[in-house]
């Protein structure tokens, strides 16, 4: 089966700041993968980028066979952005509408995909609640649940745990791993090293250039390490000298 | 106390911090100071005015003596130069009917018309009411025949003034001029003639207008740019801080379909708003619309669709809504003292009008008040609907490009 995301030598720059610099990447389909780095390490500008939303600098990158941003991947692909994206002045249910309909849903289906979801989400009941008037964890939840009213074949994450509380970060986790048995392709970005153990595979990313790939444990072995966090330390060592 | 100067410089330091605070700050004061000291500097001047001065001049009376006296004047010359040249640009035509037309067409705010006897029939009309019996020619005194004088006619003792009082400012002001004008031209005559009502004005629009007749146009256009511009700027500001913006623009959703929604919404926004406006306008205050009021609301439509791109492009300056609120004063301080709200751009120094040219408030107020208030149709507003539908489409297309450039990085 062809990857679902593949980046080769991906470049972007701002002036003389380097965001992205030679990536190489390869998201298999049917996986969760995790783009591990801290801050400013050129997580969310490769996102944007495989969300169609930034113009690369350099290099190839497809997503689904195909350009980014292109009209045949845009309906294919799901994108919850750092911030929580929704209208804080709409009613739950009329998020869901706007999002669904931007996809060319209506009628029956998009209201059977509304109900699916808000039970994913352990919303039921709030439908007609104006979301400024919820919970932080359940704006989180109708965030996802708005990425994911299309259903799309891809989702990209961007980091979104960040401030959430461990209870909620916990059913978030669930969440995907359920949107994994039924086939999506995830791309989540954090700086969590905890969150990266629950990733199929995982990328190392460290002043936008991938320092390591593979599968949690694969990582912890061969940096002979216990935990995720300190491999990261090894390989942030061994990619300094 | 040091804690509270310890606040204040903090404020102090974040406000030097942020270069568009400290530009708002240092510009807008300077910015309302100097315009409104220029918008509001005098008297309206270089108005159109078209003259048709048909007086052929001079004055002949029948002397009891026996000779004819002729008196070689020509009052309707003279009052056409009495006719003040810095509040006036003069130009002449043949007939009062040219006149009418001139300012009917709205190439003129006012006229006047001599008829072809006035010098004869004005005099002979001041010698009825002064009840004069004498004259003097060369040193000698001669005795006009009373029974005679009387007889004469005098039915073109009188000037017109076609005024287009659809300005109730300019209206009055034409008219005072004219007064002027036909006093300081009195003043001169060697004869010792005057009375009243010479100058008989006549309204070729706005004969009951009402100052707030003059104005409502203009609030209405102003109050549409302040609300579209304000709501776009913070929707879509609003839209790119909450990350909704790029949930949207990573969707199947192209970036002329989001111009269009925000043209859509924003469009319907403003036929409410219209709606509000003249109804509170004729239930409140009794204004009359002699226009049509589906055209009027129409026309502020096409406006409100070019202010909403206006607020689209704007909004790319602005990186919050704090930034975004800072913005409206930059655009409500010209647009209000250069876009003849108040005061016509006429009153305007003239190295400022250029300004006024480039404000489509100046074109969307003056083809509201011509709707309104001259009862005018899309022909005769045409070069008000070319500028405004320029406006619109320039700022559509800028609203597109600065859309699909945030969609592609």
């Amino acid at each position: 089966m062809p990857d679902a995301v593949v980046t080769k030598g991906l470049r972007k720059t701002y002036g003389k700041l380097n965001a992205v610099a030679d990536l190489d990447l390869a998201v298999h389909e049917g996986e969760i993968y995790g783009l591990i780095g801290p801050n400013g390490s050129g997580k969310t500008t490769t996102v944007k980028i495989l969300c169609g939303l930034l113009r690369p600098d350099g290099g190839e990158v497809q997503v689904l066979g195909d350009q980014p941003g292109s009209s045949t991947v845009r309906p294919l692909i799901g994108y919850m952005p750092q911030d929580l994206a929704i209208y804080p002045d709409l009613k739950v249910r009329q998020n869901l509408d706007f999002f669904g309909r931007l996809y060319g849903l209506g009628g029956d289906k998009l209201r059977a995909r509304e109900k699916a979801l808000l039970r994913m989400v352990a919303l039921e009941g709030r439908e007609d609640s104006l979301v400024s008037t919820l919970s932080g964890g359940m704006k989180h939840r109708l965030s996802l649940a708005c990425s994911m009213i299309h259903g799309p074949r891809l989702l990209f994450l961007d980091e979104p745990t960040v401030g959430v509380d461990p209870e909620l970060r916990f059913s978030f986790w669930q969440y995907l791993r359920k949107l994994k048995e039924g086939g999506l392709t995830a791309l989540i970005t954090t700086h969590y090293m905890d969150e990266a153990g629950r990733c199929d595979r995982v990328g190392l990313i460290r002043e936008g250039r991938l320092i390591a790939e593979g599968t949690p444990k694969e990582l912890r072995d061969s940096a002979g390490c216990e935990s995720l966090e300190d491999a990261f330390l090894v390989f942030s060592k061994r990619d300094a000298k | 106390m040091n804690r509270a100067i310890v606040i204040a410089v903090n404020i102090l330091r974040q406000i030097r911090n942020d270069r568009r605070t400290v530009g708002m700050i240092v510009v807008t004061p300077i910015l309302v100071m100097v315009l409104f000291g220029y918008a509001f500097a005098g008297e309206p001047h270089d108005l159109k005015l078209k003259v048709a001065n048909e007086d052929v001049g001079g004055a002949s009376f029948q002397t009891i003596e026996g000779p004819v006296i002729t008196l070689s004047l020509n009052l309707g010359r003279s009052m056409v130069d009495s006719i003040d040249s810095s509040t006036f640009a003069v130009t002449s035509t043949d007939s009062l009917e040219s006149v009418k037309q001139t300012i009917s067409d709205g190439e003129a705010w006012g006229g006047l018309y001599v008829p072809r006897n006035f010098t004869q029939h004005f005099v002979t009309r001041g010698f009825q009411i002064a009840n004069q019996a004498t004259i003097m020619s060369n040193g000698t005194i001669y005795h006009l025949n009373l029974t005679q004088l009387r007889g004469m006619p005098t039915d073109q003792a009188y000037m017109t003034a076609p005024i287009d009082n659809s300005n109730t400012q300019v209206g009055s002001l034409i008219a005072r001029k004219m007064q002027e004008a036909f006093n300081s031209m009195i003043a001169l005559l060697p004869l010792n003639l005057s009375f009243s009502g010479v100058i008989h004005t006549d309204f070729i629009y706005g004969s009951n207008a009402k100052f707030i007749d003059y104005f409502a146009p203009g609030i209405m256009s102003f109050v549409i740019t302040i609300i579209t511009i304000m709501l776009t700027i913070v929707s879509i500001v609003r839209e790119r801080t909450n990350g909704t913006m790029e949930r949207i623009l990573a969707s199947p959703a192209r970036p002329h379909e989001v111009v269009l929604g925000y043209m859509i919404s924003f469009s319907l926004i403003s036929i409410l708003q219209s709606c509000l406006l003249l109804g509170s306008a004729i239930l409140l205050f009794n204004m009359t619309i002699q226009g049509s009021v589906v055209f009027a609301i129409a026309f502020v439509v096409l406006y409100a669709i070019g202010v909403q791109g206006l607020g689209t492009l704007l909004s790319t300056v602005a990186r919050n809504e704090f930034q975004a609120i800072q913005l409206v004063p930059l655009v409500f301080v010209p647009f209000i003292l250069l876009g003849g709200i108040f005061w016509p751009v006429e009153a305007m120094p003239t190295f400022i009008r250029p300004l006024s040219a480039v404000i489509p408030l100046t074109y969307a107020a003056e083809g509201l008040r011509s709707i309104m208030i001259k009862g005018w149709g899309p022909m005769e507003i045409w070069r008000d609907l070319v500028a405004l539908f320029v406006f619109a489409l320039v700022m559509i297309l800028a609203g597109f490009v600065v859309t699909k450039k945030r969609a592609s990085g």
